[in-house]
């Protein structure tokens, strides 16, 4: 039996925080001129909600528990638009790749810029209450897991880029 | 030794689903896979935070065979569940094949409980866990079916900007 950890019982900022986080990721993503077929849009988008619900729910949960979401360490509904708001950011993440067409040199740099920005969002998250650190767990280790998830993706771009090739061909 | 079925079994289905002859694409695929593993891990967590009717090994070796279970046995399989499902114009639905799958993942199920690696805390659980496959399957048939409707309008896209073209 694994014991309940409650942070807060109420509708506060962290709810907010993942309900105005996912409002405005949706916005930019319905609101930006399309730059891929939907298929592969809708790809880029569980990328992020994949990676994002694998965290949460292996480093997140037991055996270790490095850190909870939302206002208990159980899942609950609250926990639910903050899981969604990874799948605009890497949406996001996969457009302005694709927009700015960068450079093979500049890609670490790109990879930096959004492991830093994810950072910062994270720790707003935490600010606000919907992050929870357990077990020695620090923002530092989320960073280099950024870095390492954000390389993944633009092989995952690349390989699909590759693959759209082929078949225009 | 948990460990090492585990990553064999794990393995003979990585090397099955690379032979078995493909009926969707590779997008399908990648989308099947993301599908599955955000259903899994969810549900899993909710079986084992919220209703503690689950219990995943704490340590171990243990543990990176449930992983491995989790993250490529079970989803690989249900791919293969689809792939087996979908008519093309070569291949009907193989409904046999299908049904064997299915069997083979909640007989898999039942021997990690069985062997104390997953443990299950209610009996009828452990019996009913097929039906939850059945049932994520379903769901997962639903979102892939959606998925697919996409196909059509992309190749009418590139069929229209052909016509353009001429």
């Amino acid at each position: 039996m694994i014991a309940t950890i409650v942070y807060d019982n109420r509708f506060n900022a962290n709810e907010w925080f993942g309900i105005i986080g996912l409002c405005i990721g949706l916005f930019f993503m319905i609101k930006l001129p399309s730059r891929f077929p939907r298929k592969i849009a809708i790809l880029f988008f569980l990328c992020g909600l994949t990676f994002g619900t694998l965290a949460d729910h292996y480093i997140g949960t037991t055996p270790k528990s490095l850190y909870d979401t939302g206002n208990t360490s159980d899942f609950d509904l609250t926990d639910v638009p903050s899981l969604l708001m990874y799948g605009p950011f890497s949406y996001l993440f996969f457009y302005i790749y694709d927009f700015i067409k960068i450079k093979t040199n500049f890609i670490p740099i790109y990879i930096l810029f959004w492991s830093l920005a994810s950072s910062l969002f994270e720790w707003l998250g935490g600010v606000a209450g919907l992050f929870h650190y357990n077990n020695g767990y620090w923002i530092g280790i989320s960073f280099m897991i950024y870095l390492l998830v954000h390389s993944i993706w633009i092989i995952f771009y690349h390989i699909i880029y590759q693959h759209e090739k082929t078949l225009k061909v | 030794m948990q460990l090492l079925i585990s990553s064999c079994i794990a393995w003979i289905t990585i090397i099955l689903i690379s032979i078995i002859p493909k009926k969707l694409s590779i997008l399908d695929f990648v989308f099947l896979y993301c599908v599955l593993l955000c259903l899994t891990s969810t549900s899993f967590t909710i079986f084992e935070l919220n209703f503690n009717i689950i219990t995943f090994p704490m340590l171990g070796v243990n543990l990176w065979a449930v992983t491995i279970y989790r993250l490529v046995t079970s989803p690989l399989l249900i791919l293969m569940i689809f792939n087996a499902l979908q008519p093309s114009e070569e291949r009907k639905t193989n409904w046999t094949l299908s049904i064997a799958i299915w069997i083979g993942l909640t007989t898999y199920d039942w021997t990690l409980d069985h062997f104390k690696i997953i443990k299950y805390q209610i009996l009828y659980v452990r019996t009913s866990i097929g039906i939850a496959y059945l049932c994520l399957i379903l769901i997962t048939w639903g979102l892939l079916k959606w998925y697919k409707r996409f196909d059509y309008t992309r190749k009418r896209s590139i069929h229209d900007s052909y016509n353009r073209l001429r």
